[in-house]
């Protein structure tokens, strides 16, 4: 360091730091010489920021990736930049007004299919409503489309230019073009990478003529702003996540009836099933309710699984108890690990033997808060679906049923029991009993799915195990002795 | 000569809204902006031949003649507020005056002004530190002379935005060039 630098630097607070009114001076003398000015020459205009939004804001509500909930973010941020950038041009022409107009008119739609996406609505809506919904969003885009580039060819007009350009014409025929594919559910890929190198030409078309509008930029009114972009942005979407997670919530968390944990009774059995097999620290966990038509059981065996993941979540048993008269009835307990369950809903798919069909079946759950421990009842309600399997229809049964954990509960257990009947002659030697958990991380779940899944078709299109989704497995085919 | 002027006109005829977009702000009354626009069309026929576009853009040369331009304009109107220190300079383009008035403060010893001349370095540094959004806010305010209505409409924010966000550009200019002790 020079002996200049260090007086300099001595005098840091000192009357040779320069002050803030000094600092303006020193800037004011330093920026007409200083090469900043040839860099954003072109670049510091009325035009130039707005419509690179409006571009960029319309690439990203042409994207469409399913991935991190890309295919609802890309868009909603690109309703948003497209209608922020025309909030700075709508004083430019009439055209310009009316695009603003429909662009806010397409933030409002955008969001409002994106909380529908939350609910069980859109779904039910069907196939031709849906179809109307996309259509109308199609007219929206075109139509701002159409306002935009007019608005462009206005101002180039008003700007003395030579026939200017509507640079939106193309993207409105590709967004037709692309529709109409999706309509016909077109699945070449031919024509889709042709569509793609399409898109991408019309997108450097577009940024091109926006360069050529530069000497029109100028005369394009900027129209004064109350809030800032960011803070807009920033509000929408904390607006947009708040009713998500408020949809979620809504539609999802399945608080039980809560009831305290009654005292154990039925010594006698209890005495007999462990005598048969039956493991001391599962009964202690079943309730006598469950256990009273058991004094005539013949046999207990288990099964041992945990779930498929390498980190386990959840742990279970499977026991199968044969009685006399010819009934089996199963038990699945269950106990999450640390953090494993969900704060939003839990959910569970359980499959017997195939073939027979469940004469009953139970579902409990336990916790415990403050010190307590708590029980709810789940009622599971039993499904049928036709299966084809090889050109054979069969039917496919199974029983479902969804529950919440109370929030800063503890210890979450719990066990589910059916029961099947074997038909006359019948002797069962084994039993199968599968337990799927499929729970919801949250806390936002896009789109909304009905839980449990309802079949492995939609487990398996829904993203097994994808964001916001987990599943568990206990599974177990306890084989009765010969 | 007569195909030059004739270039030169096509030039102006072109970068009209840019030469408009420039004086306006630094003439203010909407009633002089035309007078001074002719002015300015004036300087640029008698100085085209002095632009090199291998030095610098069409644009940014129009920009810098236009700026100073309007500024000895309105000092000319006795807009002293305006017209600080900012004549034309050699190329037509410059601020050679604003410089030399500086330099010619009698009260500055030899050390202050070689201070000061390190404060224009260590400040040229602080400048390249800036981001995009700061750097084009700076400009427009210091050099455009835009107002901060103006500003805040053509880059999407609020007055107080752009307010708060030209205070927190200057004190990190002024951090940068103090150094880490600077409060």
């Amino acid at each position: 360091m020079s002996d200049l630098d260090k007086r300099r630097k001595n005098a840091v607070g000192m009357d040779m730091l320069p002050d803030e009114a000094e600092l303006e001076a020193l800037i004011r003398q330093e920026l007409p010489e200083s090469p900043l000015i040839d860099h954003y020459a072109q670049e510091i205009n009325p035009f130039r920021d707005a419509v690179t939004y409006v571009i960029t804001g319309q690439v990203l509500t042409t994207i469409t990736v399913h991935f991190f909930y890309l295919q609802y973010i890309l868009p909603i941020i690109g309703v948003m930049l497209t209608c922020l950038g025309m909030r700075t041009l709508r004083r430019g022409n009439r055209f310009f007004f009316a695009g603003w107009i429909l662009s806010m008119i397409s933030v409002g739609w955008t969001g409002i299919r994106l909380l529908l996406a939350a609910t069980p609505y859109l779904n039910e809506l069907g196939k031709y409503p849906g179809l109307c919904l996309g259509l109308a969003g199609l007219g929206l885009t075109l139509l701002f489309l159409f306002c935009f580039g007019k608005g462009i060819q206005q101002a180039g007009r008003e700007a003395a230019q030579e026939k200017p350009k509507m640079p939106t014409l193309s993207v409105m025929i590709w967004q037709i073009i692309v529709a109409a594919l999706a309509m016909v559910s077109y699945n070449g890929w031919v024509l889709m990478i042709a569509m793609i190198a399409a898109w991408i030409y019309m997108i450097r078309y577009i940024c091109h003529c926006a360069d050529d509008l530069q000497t029109v930029g100028y005369d394009v009114p900027a129209a004064p702003v109350r809030f800032s972009k960011t803070s807009i942005m920033l509000t929408y979407l904390v607006v947009l996540v708040a009713a998500l997670i408020g949809l979620n919530w809504g539609f999802y968390h399945t608080p039980l009836e809560e009831q305290g944990v009654p005292e154990q009774g039925q010594e006698q059995v209890r005495a007999h099933l462990a005598e048969l097999g039956f493991e001391k620290e599962d009964l202690d966990g079943i309730l006598d309710e469950d256990l009273a038509d058991l004094e005539d059981a013949e046999a207990v065996i288990y099964s041992y699984k945990k779930d498929q993941d390498e980190e386990a979540k959840m742990e279970g048993k499977v026991a199968a108890v044969r009685l006399r008269d010819g009934r089996i009835k199963c038990f699945t307990t269950f106990r999450y690990m640390d953090g494993a369950h969900s704060g939003l809903v839990d959910s569970v798919k359980l499959q017997y033997t195939y073939g027979k069909e469940a004469i009953g079946a139970m579902g409990r759950i336990f916790y415990t808060r403050g010190g307590d421990e708590f029980m709810a009842k789940v009622p599971l309600k039993a499904h049928c679906e036709n299966r084809i399997w090889f050109g054979e229809v069969s039917q496919d049964r199974w029983l479902a049923g969804k529950y919440s954990y109370p929030a800063f509960s503890k210890g979450q257990r719990g066990y589910f029991t059916w029961w099947i009947e074997e038909d006359p002659g019948e002797d069962l030697t084994f039993v199968m009993a599968c337990a799927n958990f499929y729970n919801l991380t949250g806390p936002i779940v896009l789109p909304y799915v009905e839980l449990p899944y309802q079949s492995d078709y939609d487990m398996l299109s829904m993203g097994f195990g994808g964001l916001g989704k987990r599943s568990f497995q206990i599974y177990g085919t306890p084989q009765f002795e010969e | 000569m007569d195909k030059l002027r004739s270039s030169v006109e096509a030039v102006i005829r072109d970068y009209r809204g840019l030469l408009y977009y420039i004086i306006r702000p630094i003439v203010g009354d909407e009633n002089l902006v035309d007078d001074c626009f002719s002015v300015i069309c004036e300087i640029i026929l008698r100085n085209y031949d002095r632009f090199d576009p291998e030095k610098g853009s069409l644009t940014g040369w129009l920009t810098r003649v236009a700026r100073n331009g309007a500024l000895n304009f309105a000092q000319s109107k006795k807009y002293e507020i305006l017209a600080m220190d900012h004549p034309e300079g050699e190329d037509g383009s410059g601020d050679g005056e604003g410089r030399r008035k500086w330099e010619g403060v009698d009260d500055h010893t030899p050390e202050d002004r070689l201070i000061q001349k390190e404060n224009m370095e260590e400040l040229r540094k602080a400048l390249a530190c800036l981001d995009k959004l700061e750097t084009k806010i700076l400009l427009r305010k210091y050099y455009y002379m835009q107002s901060t209505r103006q500003i805040g409409a053509e880059l999407g924010l609020s007055e107080r935005a752009v307010e708060g966000r030209l205070y927190r550009i200057k004190k990190k200019l002024i951090k940068r060039m103090g150094g880490e002790n600077h409060e």
